[in-house]
């Protein structure tokens, strides 16, 4: 439960941080987005005998800054109306656990995507996406292990491990996403919605 | 007859490509003008400057009489202009029919019980009275488009500007449309491909070429231009 | 390949429980705040005992929502592969301070682990169907009107509700796009080929959306848009109201009774 508390105590932050952002010219902008992103996260991927959904946080992340917290938000409710998978008592973790590594690697890289060298500009987009999902991954576990050390454990250390082929695939999406949007939409990828404006 | 849209000497480029320059055009009340033109001849980018949503870097856009330049300026023309976009989706963004149909209403300072007047006002224009608490997102193309334009008709515009109303709709969507434009008495710029639903709703037609105003002569087929016009 | 491309084929599953039941009556505002209560105290629960009785109590909210059997048992099916996993885990995660019950090879399930795995399924159960049962009544429109004369922040009710909007209509253009890529033989998988058209996927529905992002503000602006989704609903408290809160009450009391027996 402190775990719930503080989990909700945070997202209410970063919501608000993100919620400044927002003006009544780019509210339209960024709720067409979310929608985007939400559609995207239905994309599957097979991995042996299991399929993971794409999260693509460090890519919300890059392009949205604090704004992913109300944009996970979002996604994260309708998926809980809608489908009832999520409570909504665990919301206020859930989104600080994908948001927070959306704005934080997207902070860190959000310049280096942009180089014209090849290396740099390739391992910075994929470590976006690559440690974004990581530190997803890397939070649940720490929220299982602080809710109950002893009952959570063999979970907590489950859901780090089946996360690792996540966060290549993440990574890859990362990087080829980049590249596609810097071909076709370079826009996209400099604060398209003027949030720093 | 009132200068309702008058543009002098305008410029406006995306980027290095420019599709105007020094253009000049103007628009009447009573007129019902068709707006055509080959793919990219700067039709809907006419339609937006017009609108001030796009900013031109040169020239002077006068709407109803008044010069306008800032977004303050543009706002209160806007109001009286009502414009129907090409994709409907675009345009239908509230959850119900009625709720869609209220919005610029509210906006312009309505009540909910004056907006609602309107609302089933322009349901009965549009013979879609039952369609109010429906869900916008349950409708067939044909009726989102019936209900677009019935989003620019509820701001009781003082003129339509419609871009491409009819593509992608079916003979009995066109008709539809066709019917409730000649019946709203309103003066109109639509732009169009399809000659046939031109030809019954336009008294005069302009062709965008190379970024100028070629008056269009004309055809043989448009019947009973005298009784379509206002 | 066949089932992950099912699950994605519906995923607008609104308005299977809006129907005429009484419980779609009810004030929406009543509503959140009641199921967010229920969410709260349910996964508070410790013990068996309250957790039992408030899963009989969500079975018989779902039963008054007169919810459809065959997309509850969809639903039941999703929500419970989540704790079928919780199965294959927690009955052998107190290996040492537990009471052994069973031994599986190298592997120990004990009591408490197997209280937990109840524990938690019979809590998660009782909060789906609850909440479906409550807010899957109303439609998502009507909870973010609600959610605004609850004071939620203007933005992010503006935001719920253009975002649902468009979530249909960009679904749809999911859709196409996947169509026409499975009609050129594209297949989902891991391989190198695979991520990157599902990267060019993301990156055409991310440029299709900014594209329409733009289209739909004008389109708003155009009709005077000034920062407000209006949604003409109205909220009035009638009997039904009161009497669903009794009942709500009811429940809560009968929860903490089980669990304070325990």
């Amino acid at each position: 439960m402190p775990v719930l508390v503080a989990g909700g105590v945070a997202t209410v932050a970063g919501v608000g941080m993100g919620l400044r952002k927002i003006n009544n010219d780019n509210l339209p902008k960024v709720a067409v987005m979310t929608a985007a992103f939400f559609t995207a996260s239905f994309i599957h991927v097979n991995v042996g005998p299991s399929t993971v959904h794409l999260m693509l946080n460090g890519l919300i992340g890059l392009m949205m800054g604090w704004v992913a917290f109300p944009i996970v938000l979002i996604g994260l409710l309708i998926q809980a109306l809608l489908f009832q998978y999520g409570g909504l008592t665990t919301l206020g973790v859930n989104t600080l656990n994908v948001a927070g590594p959306a704005v934080l690697f997207g902070f860190i890289f959000h310049k280096s995507i942009y180089s014209v060298k090849f290396w740099p500009s390739t391992l910075s987009s994929f470590a976006t996406g690559f440690l974004a999902i990581a530190l997803t991954a890397f939070m649940v576990f720490v929220a299982l292990i602080l809710t109950d050390p002893v009952k959570y454990k063999v979970s907590a250390y489950t859901i780090l491990v089946s996360h690792v082929p996540v966060m290549f695939i993440e990574g890859f999406v990362a990087l080829l996403c980049v590249r596609f949007l810097r071909k076709v939409k370079p826009e996209l990828l400099k604060d398209p919605l003027g949030f720093k404006g | 007859m009132e200068t309702l849209i008058s543009i002098t000497n305008l410029s406006f480029a995306y980027g290095q490509r420019v599709v105007f320059k020094d253009f000049s055009f103007g628009f009447s009340s009573g007129q019902r003008t068709g707006l055509v033109g080959s793919n990219g001849c700067g039709k809907s980018t006419l339609l937006q400057l017009i609108m001030g949503l796009l900013k031109p870097s040169a020239g002077e856009i006068e709407l109803f009489g008044k010069p306008r330049r800032t977004e303050k300026e543009f706002r209160e023309a806007r109001l009286q202009i009502g414009f129907v976009f090409q994709d409907a989706n675009d345009q239908l963004f509230c959850p119900t029919v009625g709720d869609d149909l209220a919005f610029g209403p509210l906006n312009m300072g309505k009540t909910m019980e004056e907006a609602e007047a309107i609302v089933d006002g322009t349901l009965e224009l549009l013979n879609l009275s039952a369609f109010k608490d429906r869900v916008t997102y349950n409708l067939s193309d044909g009726e989102k488009k019936l209900v677009a334009l019935g989003t620019a008709l509820a701001m009781r515009p003082r003129m339509l500007i419609l871009d491409e109303p009819t593509t992608c709709l079916d003979e009995e969507a066109c008709d539809r449309i066709a019917k409730v434009l000649l019946a709203c008495g309103l003066p109109y710029l639509v732009v169009a491909h399809d000659r046939s639903f031109l030809d019954r709703v336009v008294t005069g037609s302009v062709r965008l070429k190379d970024g100028r105003v070629i008056a269009e002569p004309p055809r043989e087929s448009n019947g009973r231009p005298g009784s379509q016009a206002a | 390949m066949a089932e992950s491309e099912n699950t994605a084929s519906a995923p607008f599953q609104e308005g299977a429980g809006q129907n005429s039941s009484i419980l779609a009556r009810v004030d929406a505002r009543v509503k959140i705040v009641c199921a967010v209560l229920w969410s709260l105290m349910v996964s508070w629960l410790h013990g068996t005992g309250g957790a039992w009785v408030a899963l009989a109590a969500a079975v018989a909210l779902i039963a008054l929502a007169r919810w459809p059997r065959r997309n509850l048992i969809n639903r039941l099916l999703t929500v419970n592969i989540f704790f079928m996993f919780m199965w294959l885990m927690l009955p052998f995660s107190f290996s040492s301070p537990g009471h052994v019950v069973a031994t599986i090879g190298p592997l120990k399930v004990t009591r408490e682990g197997l209280d937990l795995a109840t524990l938690l399924t019979l809590k998660g159960n009782a909060i789906v169907l609850a909440v479906l049962a409550i807010l899957g009544t109303s439609p998502l429109y009507v909870l973010a009107a609600a959610g605004r004369r609850l004071r939620f922040p203007e933005k992010l009710v503006g935001l719920f509700l253009l975002t649902v909007r468009y979530y249909q209509v960009i679904f749809k253009e999911y859709q196409r796009l996947r169509k026409a890529m499975r009609a050129r033989g594209f297949k989902l998988g891991l391989s190198r080929n695979s991520l990157r058209g599902v990267s060019n996927l993301v990156g055409s529905l991310l440029v299709r959306s900014f594209d329409r992002a733009e289209r739909v503000h004008r389109a708003m602006v155009s009709r005077g848009y000034m920062g407000i989704i209006w949604v003409r609903a109205e909220f009035r408290l009638k009997g039904i109201d009161l009497a669903f809160t009794l009942v709500m009450l009811a429940l809560f009391v009968l929860v903490g009774g089980g669990e304070w027996k325990r």
